[in-house]
């Protein structure tokens, strides 16, 4: 079964990758989100792969191995199985592996988080 | 860019799905929430941006006003993978005491509601802070 599909397939392809784009910290996933990475429109059920997508890509930056992405490591494991087979381009694919600056933000606002009292 | 954004600026949108709040002149700013049902608003993003520390409340409350979206149902913060939190329910801490708990108990009392029952939940692998409102 498609990862993507119909309309949310096409949105997620309409994306152009700017290499330029600096990322933000989602306090909510723990992860990293380029502003090239997020279209308009997406279904509820998109968006929410979409998601999926950038929660497994912070186990692959946090250096997590599969058997530890997050509270159901199966879960992960096949939705990302399913999205890699089905090799549909998005932007967030070419960033599994971060910058020296987007590294350290990332780990700043990580360590920031774990004390934070309210958003 | 130094200093803090602020409120003031407010900029509202909205796609077939989902309604989301932006702040002007701070990219790094943006809530989006869907709405599956009348009274229940499920929160998918929250960044604060430059707004100041504390201040998300303020933003979920804005922004759901602004688009007559008001959770009179319940209050749903979905996808959550933040540590602290999925520690949280690993360990029962109670679920009003984590950051998105004391975050939306702020945006609800904002908008003039009052939180009754706090819960977690796993859907698609990942924990979901429920508020039911009174």
């Amino acid at each position: 079964m498609n990862y993507f599909k119909g309309k949310d397939l096409e949105l997620i392809e309409s994306l152009v990758y700017n290499p330029h784009s600096k990322p933000s910290y989602d306090f909510m996933k723990d992860c990293l989100i380029w502003e090239d990475e997020r279209p308009e429109g997406l279904s509820p059920r998109g968006y929410e792969n979409l998601c999926d997508l950038w929660i497994v890509r912070s186990y692959i930056h946090q250096g997590l191995p599969p058997s530890k992405w997050g509270l159901d490591p199966k879960y992960f494991q096949s939705l990302w199985s399913r999205a890699i087979k089905q090799d549909f381009r998005w932007s967030g694919f070419l960033r599994l592996k971060l910058s020296k600056s987007d590294r350290e933000y990332y780990d700043k606002e990580r360590l920031k988080s774990l004390t934070m009292t309210e958003i | 860019m130094n200093g803090n954004s602020n409120l003031s600026d407010l900029k509202l949108s909205r796609d077939h799905f989902a309604i989301k709040g932006l702040i002007d002149k701070d990219n790094r700013a943006f809530m989006r929430a869907e709405l599956p049902e009348p009274g229940i608003v499920e929160i998918t993003d929250i960044f604060r941006g430059r707004l100041p520390q504390g201040s998300g409340g303020d933003f979920i409350a804005a922004t759901l006003a602004g688009h007559h979206a008001i959770p009179t149902k319940k209050l749903i913060f979905k996808n959550i993978e933040n540590a602290a939190t999925k520690e949280a329910f690993i360990t029962g801490i109670a679920p009003s005491e984590t950051v998105l708990g004391r975050t939306g108990k702020k945006a609800l009392e904002k908008l003039g509601l009052i939180p009754a029952n706090y819960s977690f939940a796993i859907d698609r692998g990942k924990l979901k802070l429920i508020i039911d409102v009174a």
